[in-house]
Formats: C-alpha cells, sequence, structure tokens
C-alpha cells in the first residue's frame, strides 16, 4: 500500500475548499453507504429484539417514530446512494470523452439531486402516512 | 482457518475494486426491485408472518444473494473510507474491528434467516 512521507503538507481547513458539484455528490456517495450500513445495524438489533422478546411485534412498533426514521433514513440513504452508484458506473463504462463529459455534467448532476429530492418526498410520505 | 487480522500489505486495490464493481451490478438491479417487494407488503403482526409472505424461491434466493455482496460491497467501501481517512498508526487495528464486525452480521443475518425462514 502507498505510503506517504512523514513531512507531508497539510490543508486542513475544509470551509476554505469549495468543492464541485460532482465532488459533492461523490462525497455524499460515501456518506450515504456509511449511514447504510448503521441502518443495516438498527435493522439487525430490531429483528433480534423481535426475536428475543415475545412482547415487541412488528405491529406493536410498526408506527414508533424511531422505526419511521430508521424507515425514511435508510430508503432515502439507499436511493441517493443507488442513483449516484449508476453514474459511477455509467463513467467507468464510458471512457470516451463526449458520454465522459455528459455523464459528468453538472445538468445531470443537477437532474439526479432532482430526482432523488421526489424519491425523498415520496419515501417520506409512504413510511409516515 | 479465517484470518481475522487486517495486514496492510496484503490489501489489493484491484481485487476491492473487481468485487465493488461485481456487487454493485448484482445490487443496481436487487433494490429497484427490493423496493418493489417491500411497497406491496401489507402491515403485518409479526416477523414471522412477514417472513412466511416472502418465502418466494425467487425474492430468498436474490435476497441471499443480495446479503452476500452487500457485505462485500460494505466492506469494500467503507475500507477504502478508512484508508483515505484514518491515521496510518492504528489502521490494521480498525479494519480488523470493521472485518470482524461485517463477519458478526453475517453470522447473526445467517441466523436469523435460519430461524424465521426455519418454521416455514
Amino acid at each position: 500500500m502507498y505510503s506517504h512521507p512523514r513531512n507531508r503538507p497539510r490543508f486542513l481547513k475544509l470551509s476554505a475548499i469549495h468543492f464541485p458539484i460532482n465532488a459533492l455528490l461523490s462525497v455524499g456517495h460515501r456518506l450515504s453507504g456509511l449511514a447504510l450500513v448503521i441502518s443495516l445495524i438498527g435493522y439487525l438489533t430490531l429483528a433480534n429484539l423481535m426475536l428475543i422478546d415475545p412482547s415487541v411485534s412488528l405491529i406493536s412498533i410498526s408506527d414508533h417514530w424511531l422505526l419511521l426514521c430508521l424507515h425514511t433514513a435508510f430508503w432515502m440513504a439507499l436511493s441517493f446512494h443507488w442513483l449516484t452508484g449508476v453514474r459511477h458506473l455509467l463513467a467507468e463504462h464510458f471512457v470516451t470523452p463526449k458520454p465522459y463529459q455528459i455523464i459528468n455534467s453538472g445538468l445531470i448532476s443537477i437532474v439526479l439531486i432532482t430526482v432523488w429530492i421526489f424519491i425523498s418526498l415520496f419515501i417520506t410520505y409512504q413510511a409516515w402516512s | 482457518m479465517i484470518e481475522f487480522n487486517v495486514k496492510l500489505k496484503n490489501l489489493s486495490g484491484k481485487k476491492a475494486h473487481l468485487w465493488q464493481r461485481i456487487s454493485a451490478l448484482y445490487l443496481l438491479l436487487y433494490i429497484p426491485f427490493l423496493a418493489w417487494t417491500v411497497l406491496q407488503q401489507p402491515k403485518f403482526h409479526t416477523l414471522y408472518a412477514l417472513a412466511h409472505n416472502l418465502a418466494e424461491p425467487i425474492f430468498s434466493l436474490t435476497s441471499l444473494i443480495a446479503l452476500g455482496f452487500i457485505l462485500v460491497h460494505a466492506w469494500v467501501g467503507v475500507r477504502d473510507i478508512m484508508i483515505d481517512y484514518l491515521p496510518r498508526k492504528n489502521l490494521a487495528l480498525w479494519l480488523t474491528i470493521y472485518h470482524s464486525l461485517l463477519a458478526l452480521l453475517l453470522i447473526n443475518s445467517l441466523w436469523l434467516v435460519v430461524t424465521l425462514f426455519g418454521t416455514i
């Protein structure tokens, strides 16, 4: 594995760096991936609890705010991770300049975010209605 | 015997990238299928009733494969984040802890599958 020399330069004032929208989506892809791992642990904990304690059933917790928040966060993170993941895969597949530029254009990023916002509204409605 | 201690010199970027892409392609198709299946489910009283309703061969088999790929995808993804951002001094230890956590999640998931679907 690559090892950087000890005296590497450091610049940790993140607020001074202005990221392009593609970089923000890439960071978001990683953050949503982390959120999905945490959600998976949450779902497994709930499933274990329901099997260990018979007084906790699916119907008894189905309207609990904590479970609704978990559903909302999980599906919102999953849809974002899926959409940005599709773009990653397409960018790796179409490596010739023209399609690559289209896939990584600001317009496609805005379309992706808009689609995700609509999906998120649908998820929130489905979870809380 | 399974080696749990992660050694930095054994980590391969090329192999990890390949597994990340294979798992991503499978999950690309599986996730819309999962979302569609979840949308079709009514409210169930117990986890056993939900498992009973989902115990169709296509859903069960694709979900078991997806579980394996999710863990592979989660290992490579978070491993890369840890390599990029954690100080190198204790990196091997943190990777071993995360590796062990994923192994624990796999064992727990398989136990849940056997417990829930074994009764059907």
